[in-house]
């Protein structure tokens, strides 16, 4: 049987992953799957709150398109006059759906990082398409980030999400593709550089999510991973819950408060005064909220350590010490004041060996999508899950 | 290979000698191209098949892998640089080690 053959007939029996509810994304590939369509890669951060793409060729080390998108879809209400929405669209994305909140439904495809609303999801995954590969033409293959310990039936609703959408996926946990993402290639073998995929802990803090992986030169099983759904949005629930009993009938909506937490949140030794201008019925006020905004970040800090620690005591005994000089903060908490003093106080003050924890700099928000598009880089061909409407 | 090479030996010697030179080339040539034929068909459809067989019921392969699931067999760490593709095929293992459990 000559090469060419064998090739043939790879694409008629290959099978796709299949679900434990017995779902199946796809059977078997058809003739026309390997075409002499453009391929394009993407790295693909699939957050509650924020998405991150980034799109390169194969073979090439270039980033073609690099965004961030905001997790919302914005359907346009009835009624709207002809004019008022930009090119008359019935669906808005990202912030353009936020930038016309008065005239859209928003609905937000994700909760907790995994898909709540499907068609919704669906919507906004033809438009990361569309951001993608504007053409419309070329194969898709996205390497998706899951929060870590997804349920079989989070993954299956993204991959139908995904279904004739992405011709090809992989589903690979958050904090794994941060640490890919962390990773200075550049580095790597250099004399006291340590390979974050070899010997590190990453805490990504998401707006759904919080999650924790040990990282120790393997893919990390499910017992390396610890998933919390506690993060920014709770914060955001919490900072609401305060404000309204201490200060009845404000009137702020669920974005103003998080733009106050994106703005002023810290955790630790309370920190006051923290005041914030804020319109009520039409008029300025000025809103003392830094206990409100300091209870509701070391509320954070009170789900996050037990975590912390329990990996770290299901840490492999050899390399510990180094791994306590790894433990790195991703996602929008890292942005939260002190977290990274304070998490690292914690530790020294229950005798962690000269732990260090560290903050992952200003590309917080691209190390998920970047690590997804370094794996799509270097998935093999057989490795890829097919997707078949 | 050293085992076809001995057998080539062991050919030689029982084939008459009547027996074309060319002709007889051209039999292990044949044979040769069948073995690396199988064995790369193999290559690509042993881990479909484990999937599938995971897939469709209890697999005494699938079985074989899951102890690597269980954090008590973690896989030997190495200071070498890792490969993305191994790691993601230690992810892949162990999603069909799962599949296998459930089914």
């Amino acid at each position: 049987m000559s090469t060419a053959a064998l090739e043939k007939s790879v694409e008629k029996t290959e099978k796709v992953t299949t679900s434990a509810s017995g779902s199946v994304a796809t059977a078997t590939a058809t003739p026309t799957r390997r075409t002499d369509r453009k391929s394009i890669l993407v790295g693909f951060d699939l957050g509650t709150n924020k998405s991150c793409i980034l799109t390169g060729l194969p073979g090439s080390s270039d980033i073609s398109a690099s965004k961030i998108v905001s997790s919302v879809v914005g359907y346009v209400r009835d009624g709207i006059v002809d004019g008022i929405i930009a090119g008359n669209a019935s669906i808005l994305y990202g912030d353009d759906a936020l930038r016309n909140v008065l005239h859209v439904n928003l609905v937000a495809p994700l909760d907790r990082g995994v898909i709540k609303h499907r068609d919704a999801a669906r919507d906004f995954l033809q438009h990361i398409r569309s951001l993608a590969d504007p053409s419309g033409s070329a194969e898709i293959r996205a390497v998706v980030g899951i929060p870590a310990n997804a349920d079989e039936q989070a993954r299956e609703d993204i991959r139908q999400c995904a279904t004739g959408i992405f011709d090809r996926i992989l589903l690979i946990p958050e904090p794994f593709l941060a640490a890919l993402g962390f990773r200075d290639d550049a580095r790597l073998g250099q004399p006291g550089y340590v390979d974050p995929v070899t010997n590190s802990l990453f805490i990504d803090i998401g707006g759904g999510t919080s999650d924790l992986c040990l990282v120790q030169g393997y893919f990390p099983t499910p017992d390396d991973q610890i998933s919390i759904g506690f993060a920014g949005d709770a914060i955001d629930d919490l900072m609401r819950q305060d404000i309204d009993r201490v200060y009845p009938n404000n009137g702020l909506t669920h974005l103003r408060i998080r733009e106050i937490k994106e703005n002023h949140a810290y955790v630790g030794t309370i920190r006051k005064p923290i005041d914030v201008k804020v319109i009520m019925g039409g008029k300025a006020h000025t809103l003392e909220l830094g206990e409100v905004i300091g209870r509701a970040g070391n509320t954070l800090i009170d789900k996050i350590y037990p975590a912390l620690t329990t990996l770290i005591g299901r840490a492999s005994s050899d390399g510990i010490v180094t791994l306590l000089q790894n433990i790195i903060i991703t996602g929008g908490g890292s942005q939260i004041k002190g977290i990274d003093t304070v998490l690292q106080k914690k530790l020294a003050d229950d005798s962690y060996e000269s732990p260090k924890v560290r903050l992952a700099g200003q590309d917080y928000k691209r190390y998920v999508a970047l690590g997804a598009l370094k794996a799509a880089r270097a998935a093999r061909e057989n490795q890829w899950q097919y997707l078949l409407a | 290979m050293a085992e076809a090479s001995r057998l080539e030996i062991v050919l030689r010697d029982q084939v008459s000698a009547g027996f074309s030179e060319d002709a007889l080339q051209e039999i292990f040539l044949n044979e040769q191209k069948r073995v690396i034929d199988a064995l790369m068909l193999a290559e690509v459809l042993g881990p479909l098949l484990t999937e599938h067989l995971a897939a469709t019921g209890p697999d005494p392969t699938a079985r074989a892998h899951a102890p690597a699931a269980r954090s008590s067999q973690r896989p030997a760490t190495t200071d070498r640089p890792l490969a993305i593709a191994d790691l993601i095929e230690g992810m892949l293992m162990q999603e069909r080690a799962t599949r296998g459990h459930a089914a």
